[in-house]
């Protein structure tokens, strides 16, 4: 027993690099859905451009996939900011059928241009190679900076919302959008503004992602559903719930992993959040209420 | 009183957060009565016809329909043992006609009985012309006027009207409360919230006043319009203080 | 109301006329096209049986279709049933299946719905891929030929036809009057009376019996079943958007998207294989902005259909 303890260790070390990754996304997810009451389907595929984005930047100028992320962030902050104007703005306040179907159909165009444009092999950019050997745990070196990078990058998020005056608007309009319209909040400023800055955040992720893990057009599929999970399970709307939401999906997953077979890995996400919508609709941080 | 009311509360609480919204609450409302409930903004009026419709439950007492106690309760068994409300926000379905909404009231009987007195309640708010229109398409008083046909279309024995003349044009306002005696002659009882005190005099035999989710008086208009705590709950210390 | 039910008797008449003569004269090509036409007329009316009525967004509703193709297949393969009680079957495990997922999920209101049904139709592929002891995993079952293309279509239409028809019962009714009250108001609707959840649980098990028969008829159509092409979640797109572009909570507006976007993958699609996916997702967007109402609808609105719940 004791013998397996560091594989443990070495389970849940590895599950909380990639649930960091998980929580940058779905940050950024639930931040959407706070402000704008959309469920973001396309924010994978938001993930899966970021990616590309630090791929070409690597490929074509050999810039290292940890520096290319203020380009990532600024490149899907700017995209998010055209789909919010044009498209998104036009679902507000109309039944969610509306825009879960729009973000939906977004997703497969994005999808669809990236196929194009890429093809569907399978890319990573190994810039980054090689572990840290800590104690009798093995961090891989690309991983561990995904890691601390997703951290610094949620954490900066979460100063932003709590001390800035533009952070103070978009919690404002999550917590209640007429409230804040009445206090003289330009909610619909707001809503482009928290769009913007949660494609941004998928972009950055994508970045993370091309570091330490392969990935090609249809990755972002995958990475919707665990991050729908992660925000049910840290409560919707929530934005540190995200957080802690995506670091314990990245743990159980990875002890499911272990434990059990790879296959059912996937369905730990979904089967998480159906409980938690069952037994806990509020999340990990929500009030009972 | 020998007879008992159709509808008691009995000590009933209501907290939300820390707000006490219902304190204590018990009052009585006799069968084929039209009872007011007034009371400031904020004194717990909606939030007891809230518990009463089975809305939300109460925190403790009992609210007893026709001798069945119906705390509790969820809503919609409420509505069919013959307790139903109009909204103080009006809430009529907006895509569908103005006979589907009615009809989804409806109390059962055969399908052509049932359109037929739709029609006949539509017709009696002045609404018939409009019958097969979406009730999205009207303005705020023909919905107002919608809801308050639509509440009588199960023949209920017990209705809670929630403001039902706010919005409403004066004429149409008259009807309406004619509509309301005529009903109490066919053996509906009302509870009735509404600011106008004038028509609440008139209306009404009994009066309940609710204060800071308290009942701080209860009996017939004239004796409450001379309450010392009504007046107080009303006009506030400072007016009584100048009238001294 | 007796005079006014001959039009639809005659045209369910008329429509069973030509599925049969359909079924009968067809080349191969076109019994498989119309194979494909009649599978989304039934999803997609199957969809708006509870969703169009009640506006509780089912975003997973596929796993009906999918339940329904493995019970057939699995009653077929392994209990060695013949393939009208497989269907049979297939129809049960669906109508079971929405009992108890429902029961559970249809508290939920709104996104939450949506997502749980999403996550319980994900759960079940990968349970359908985890368990090979029963489901062959990701290899899939290979079926033997129970029912040929002609028969299978034939099934199919008829089933279509049935779900049609079940449609056009559901809105002349009481039941249907309360599925559309509640997705109005469903706190107004309670508080005149409607037992909701009594009747978005019964408007969900309706609506999953074609699916899990479009299942059986499917399994029998191509002969062999694997988790990636019977839980796809695109089906379930598909559904929405057919019933979507036609116009949600009307009895004919399912049928005229399906027949819309059925042709036009036949058509256009094929012509462009790289984009089609692309092409499709501007199609969405496209629908969402323009004609969030649907066809029958604004049809309807513009006084160009008479406004009743009968089409």
């Amino acid at each position: 027993m004791l013998e397996s303890l560091p594989v443990y260790l070495q389970v849940i070390v590895g599950g909380l690099l990639l649930g960091a990754l998980y929580a940058l996304l779905a940050s950024g997810l639930n931040l959407i859905f706070g402000v704008l009451r959309v469920i973001n389907i396309c924010h994978g595929e938001l993930m899966m451009l970021g990616a590309y984005a630090a791929f070409g930047l690597f490929a074509l100028w050999n810039v290292h996939p940890l520096l290319s992320i203020p380009v990532t962030f600024v490149l899907l902050f700017l995209l998010g900011i055209a789909i919010e104007k044009t498209l998104v703005e036009r679902v507000a306040g109309a039944p969610e059928l509306s825009s879960l179907l729009l973000t939906f159909g977004i997703g497969i165009i994005l999808t669809s241009v990236a196929m194009n444009a890429f093809k569907a092999d399978f890319r990573s950019v190994p810039a980054l190679t090689g572990s840290i050997l800590l104690w009798e745990i093995a961090l891989p070196r690309a991983r561990l900076a995904s890691f601390a990078t997703a951290l610094v990058i949620t954490g900066g998020a979460y100063l932003f919302l709590k001390r800035t005056r533009a952070g103070k608007a978009i919690r404002a309009a999550s917590q209640n959008a007429l409230v804040a319209e009445t206090c003289g909040i330009d909610v619909a400023r707001v809503r482009l503004f928290a769009y913007g800055l949660g494609a941004g955040m998928a972009g950055a992720a994508g970045n993370l992602i091309a570091l330490s893990y392969s990935f090609n057009p249809e990755v972002g599929h995958v990475f919707n559903l665990k991050a729908f999970a992660i925000i049910v399970l840290g409560g919707m709307g929530n934005f540190a719930g995200a957080f802690w939401g995506g670091l314990l999906l990245g743990v159980v997953e990875g002890l499911t992993g272990y434990i059990a077979t790879a296959q059912v890995v996937d369905a730990v996400a979904y089967i998480l959040m159906l409980l938690f919508l069952l037994f806990r609709p509020s999340g990990l941080m929500g009030s009972a209420k | 009183m020998t007879e008992p009311g159709i509808l008691q509360v009995r000590h009933v609480f209501k907290a939300f957060g820390g707000l006490q919204a219902l304190s204590d609450v018990s009052f009585s409302v006799p069968r084929r009565g039209i009872v007011g409930l007034i009371g400031p903004n904020g004194s717990g009026k909606t939030t007891l016809f809230n518990a009463v419709s089975g809305l939300f439950p109460p925190d403790r007492g009992e609210i007893v329909l026709d001798g069945r106690p119906i705390a509790g309760r969820p809503a919609w068994t409420v509505a069919r043992r013959g307790l139903v409300r109009t909204f103080q926000v009006i809430r009529v379905f907006g895509q569908m006609t103005a006979l589907e909404n009615m009809l989804v009231a409806a109390p059962g009987l055969d399908a052509r009985a049932e359109k037929e007195r739709a029609l006949a309640l539509l017709d009696r708010v002045g609404l018939s012309r409009h019958a097969r229109e979406y009730a999205a398409d009207f303005s705020y008083g023909m919905t107002k006027l919608l809801e308050f046909a639509r509440v009588l279309m199960p023949g209920p024995s017990l209705v809670l009207l929630d403001e039902p003349a706010a919005g409403v044009n004066p004429r149409m306002r008259e009807t309406l409360w004619s509509i309301v005696r005529e009903s109490r002659e066919a053996g509906t009882t009302f509870v009735i919230i509404e600011h106008d005190m004038n028509v609440m005099m008139t209306l009404c035999e009994r009066l309940t006043v609710l204060n800071y989710g308290e009942v701080i008086a209860e009996g017939p208009p004239e004796e409450v319009r001379r309450n010392k705590d009504v007046v107080e709950a009303y006009f506030g210390k400072t007016a009584e203080r100048a009238e001294r | 109301m007796k005079e006014s039910l001959l039009p639809a008797a005659l045209a369910v008449l008329a429509g069973l006329a030509a599925l049969l003569a359909y079924a009968a004269l067809a080349s191969p090509y076109l019994i498989a096209a119309g194979f494909t036409i009649v599978l989304f007329v039934t999803l997609s009316a199957s969809w708006n049986l509870v969703s169009g009525y009640t506006g509780y967004v089912s975003f997973g509703h596929v796993v009906f279709f999918g339940i329904g193709a493995y019970t057939a297949s699995l009653l077929a393969v392994k209990g060695g049933l013949g393939w009208p009680a497989a269907t049979l079957g297939a129809a049960s495990a669906a109508a079971v299946l929405a009992l108890v997922l429902g029961s559970i999920t249809l508290r939920l209101k709104g996104a939450y719905f949506a997502i749980a049904m999403l996550g319980a139709s994900e759960a079940v592929r990968v349970a359908a891929s985890t368990w090979e002891s029963l489901t062959g995993g990701g290899s899939g079952i290979t079926l033997p030929n129970l029912l040929s293309p002609r028969g299978a279509f034939l099934l199919l239409g008829i089933t279509a036809l049935g779900t049609i028809v079940l449609t056009y019962a559901v809105a002349q009714s009481r039941f249907g009057l309360h599925l559309l009250a509640i997705r109005e108001d469903e706190t107004g609707a309670e508080a005149m009376g409607v037992a909701a959840t009594r009747a978005k649980t019964a408007a969900f098990v309706l609506s999953a019996v074609p699916a899990g028969i479009a299942g059986a008829a499917n399994a029998w159509h191509i002969n062999y079943i694997d988790p990636e092409s019977t839980f796809p979640i695109l089906l379930t797109i598909q559904m929405i958007v057919m019933t979507m572009l036609g116009g949600g909570g009307t009895v004919l507006g399912p049928v005229v998207g399906a027949l819309l976007l059925g042709l036009a993958g036949e058509f256009l699609w094929a012509r462009f294989p790289f984009i089609h996916l692309g092409l499709y997702g501007l199609l969405i967007v496209g629908i969402v902005i323009f004609i969030p109402e649907g066809l029958l609808p604004r049809l309807m609105a513009r006084g160009i259909l008479p406004r009743t719940r009968r089409l």
